[in-house]
């Protein structure tokens, strides 16, 4: 009987799969999901939502059958092993992608590489242009008396 | 554990709900000279808690701080939710109702959008023929609105051509780039706009800080400078002897032998059955809560719910169907600021029944997300693929998108209900409210008018792309009309000044009492109606019960 945790347990399996769905940036100031360390948190994620999970195990499971040294393959055969999953269980990347986004772009390595500031909004707060005098004049010509 | 008799002396005016209409409310029955309590059913909040004290604030932000209920009731005990939701039977209707549970309600993790129902809003029979004119119009609430801008520290600019001049009492906050250039698509077209009145102070005021843009505003403003009642309203009300009691969630209304409300059982925070008399009873547990409550207060002389000899307790459901259109645009936008508080349109907010459909809708311009949300956005709109390729489409999305939504006039329908459900409970075994609702045709016809519209503004703004979605599903922020108010009693629960008419001493301040539902947000009229309510308690309070 097949574990059905396994593939999510795996971790270079979980390092590469997570890649595949976010390499690297070509000018490397963004790493891979799974370079940066995520697999074991989506994995966590994944599996504390019994739907996500029935969503997402089959496909991972059809990934390692299809593709047994899935981890060691180059990024264009992984995209290729992925997408056929993905034709035959259509819910994979929706399931995937919200525990994945919300874990790669809340890390600081990756805000820091794309330029945004590693740190929460409070209690630094941001700059924001202020309104275009023009068009407070097109207001102000307008505005009830 | 025992009841402690000390802690529940009778009083004179007993609240249900510290929210947007209770915490108004009692910082105004305050000066009648009765003895106030307020029961909540859930905690202060700290701001020190909020989403954007943490690096995940937005993945804190749609799970711990989801505005949905039944989200925060899913993270589960000790993980998840940091209010006291109760779980709401949402299957039946296409949009989910969300709010939140602590003092200062669902002010908590709203937009402070903060615009006021026009004039015209209060007699769509009279105008239009179609629902019911209200009991009461603008001009009687005119210096409530006003009264609540200063409370609750509105941001405006005066003059909007669309409303009765009335004066914000800050500045507007400033537009940023995505306003700027939303508002520059607007006057392309010569379509009215106007910087937003807004519940977020623009400046220092009455010791709060002003914004410093942090962004989400929908889950909690860390630094306080978007007004929620449990820091505006709340605190005077407490230093003018208001009792505010949280943790307490109460079960029913009870009746004496005169059919006058005598009080409230209710569970304490550790779950003990308490007994809380009381001469007067207001309810202020919004649109949802209230209904559920009175139903779930059937008794001999009401077995149909408490003030229900209308039948109109839990009728009437009316949401604000919401359309949402979005724009990428190739300049960088700032996708940080406050949330919905850029600008509206009232451009489409009268009848035209050449558009096919009665009443309006009114735009309100967003900003876009964070680095996951709008990365989620894109995955979703097929914009961002995952694999080569995501980090390039991510830069294309992220800071360059903006839009808006169409909040569209919904227009009462006795088929839209709010029930109890005969399994669902919440944690002390109160059952659990049911809501069934359909979208009407009219609304239908809006929403696509609104899409169809807001592609073509976008455009002329200058959008490269856009995008639309007929109907938000996670939206029923603005939950109307279960207890409307009327002159009738055969047609109405609540008189024109929110009492009941079944039961003298029995009052609503909510939004259950909206007879229509404008297109715009409610809350601005929801504490201005609920000022009203209290003024008229302290005007007539000689002769309070009288027929």
């Amino acid at each position: 009987m097949t574990n059905p945790t396994a593939p999510l347990e795996d971790a270079a399996f979980m390092s590469a799969f997570l890649d595949t769905l976010i390499p690297p940036s070509e000018d490397e100031k963004l790493p891979g999901a799974g370079t940066l360390g995520l697999g074991s948190a989506v994995a966590t994620a994944i599996a504390s939502n019994s739907r996500v999970s029935a969503n997402v195990t089959p496909a991972l499971e059809a990934i390692q059958a299809a593709a047994p040294d899935f981890p060691t393959l180059d990024l264009a055969a992984r995209v290729e092993a992925v997408r056929s999953a993905e034709a035959a269980h259509p819910a994979l990347i929706p399931s995937v992608t919200t525990p994945l986004y919300f874990t790669y772009y809340q890390h600081p390595v990756v805000l820091m590489g794309l330029g945004l500031p590693a740190r929460p909004p409070f209690p630094g707060g941001y700059e924001t242009d202020a309104t275009d005098p023009e068009l407070l004049d097109l207001l102000r010509a307008k505005a009830k008396p | 554990m025992p009841p402690d008799p000390a802690s529940n002396e009778p009083v004179g005016v007993l609240i249900i709900g510290a929210g947007a209409s209770g915490g108004a409310f009692a910082w105004s029955i305050a000066d009648a000279g009765m003895s106030v309590l307020c029961l909540e059913q859930g905690p202060w909040m700290k701001q020190a808690d909020y989403p954007t004290n943490n690096l995940d604030w937005e993945s804190r932000a749609t799970t711990q701080f989801s505005p949905n209920p039944n989200t925060r009731l899913a993270m589960g005990e000790g993980a998840g939710s940091p209010d006291a939701a109760y779980p709401v039977h949402n299957d039946g209707t296409p949009i989910k109702p969300v709010m939140f549970n602590a003092v200062g309600g669902s002010t908590i993790l709203w937009a402070a959008h903060f615009p006021r129902f026009t004039p015209r809003d209060f007699r769509v029979r009279s105008d239009d023929g179609v629902a019911d004119d209200w009991p009461i119009d603008y001009e009687t609430l005119e210096p409530f609105f006003a009264v609540n801008d200063t409370m609750m520290g509105v941001s405006g600019l005066a003059g909007d051509p669309a409303y009765p001049r009335h004066e914000p009492p800050l500045p507007p906050l400033p537009l940023g780039a995505t306003g700027n250039t939303l508002a520059r698509g607007f006057e392309k077209l010569g379509w009215h706009w106007w910087p937003s009145d807004s519940a977020v102070i623009s400046q220092d005021y009455n010791g709060r800080e002003g914004c410093i843009n942090l962004g989400p505003c929908t889950s909690g403003c860390s630094h306080g400078a978007k007004a929620s009642t449990d820091i505006t309203y709340w605190p005077v009300a407490e230093r003018k002897g208001v009792e505010l009691r949280t943790g307490c969630r109460v079960k029913e209304i009870t009746l004496n032998d005169d059919g006058m409300a005598d009080g409230v059982l209710y569970f304490d925070e550790d779950g003990v059955l308490q007994e809380q008399k009381a001469e007067i009873v207001v309810l202020a547990s919004n649109g949802i809560g209230t209904p559920r409550l009175l139903l779930n207060s059937a008794n001999d002389r009401y077995p149909d719910g408490l003030a229900n000899s209308s039948g109109l307790v839990g009728k009437n459901l009316m949401f604000h169907p919401y359309a949402m259109i979005r724009g990428v645009f190739d300049e960088p936008l700032d996708g940080k600021g406050p949330r919905g508080c850029s600008i509206w349109s009232h451009e489409f907010y009268e009848t035209d029944k050449s558009r096919g459909f009665v009443r309006g809708f009114s735009y309100e311009m967003t900003r876009g997300g964070g680095p996951a949300g709008e990365a989620l956005f894109g995955a979703s709109r097929g914009r961002i693929p995952w694999g080569p390729g995501h980090h390039e489409a991510w830069s294309e999305i992220y800071d360059h998108t903006a839009g808006m939504v169409g909040i569209t006039e919904d227009l009462p329908d006795e088929a839209n209900t709010v029930t109890l459900d005969p399994e669902l409970t919440d944690s002390d075994g109160i059952p659990a409210p049911k809501i069934t609702y359909e979208v009407s045709e009219n609304s239908h016809r809006q929403l696509t008018h609104a899409e169809e519209r807001g592609h073509e503004v976008l455009r002329a703004a200058g959008a490269t792309d856009t995008y639309s979605e007929h109907l938000l599903e996670q939206a029923g922020w603005h939950l109307m009309g279960t207890a409307r108010m009327g002159t009738d009693p055969k047609t109405s629960v609540v008189n024109e000044w929110g009492r009941s008419h079944d039961v003298k001493n029995l009052f609503i301040i909510d939004g259950s009492i909206f007879v229509t539902s404008a297109g715009v947000n409610p809350t601005s009229t929801i504490q201005a109606l609920a000022l009203y309510v209290a003024d008229s308690i302290k005007r007539n309070i000689g002769n309070l019960f009288d027929s």
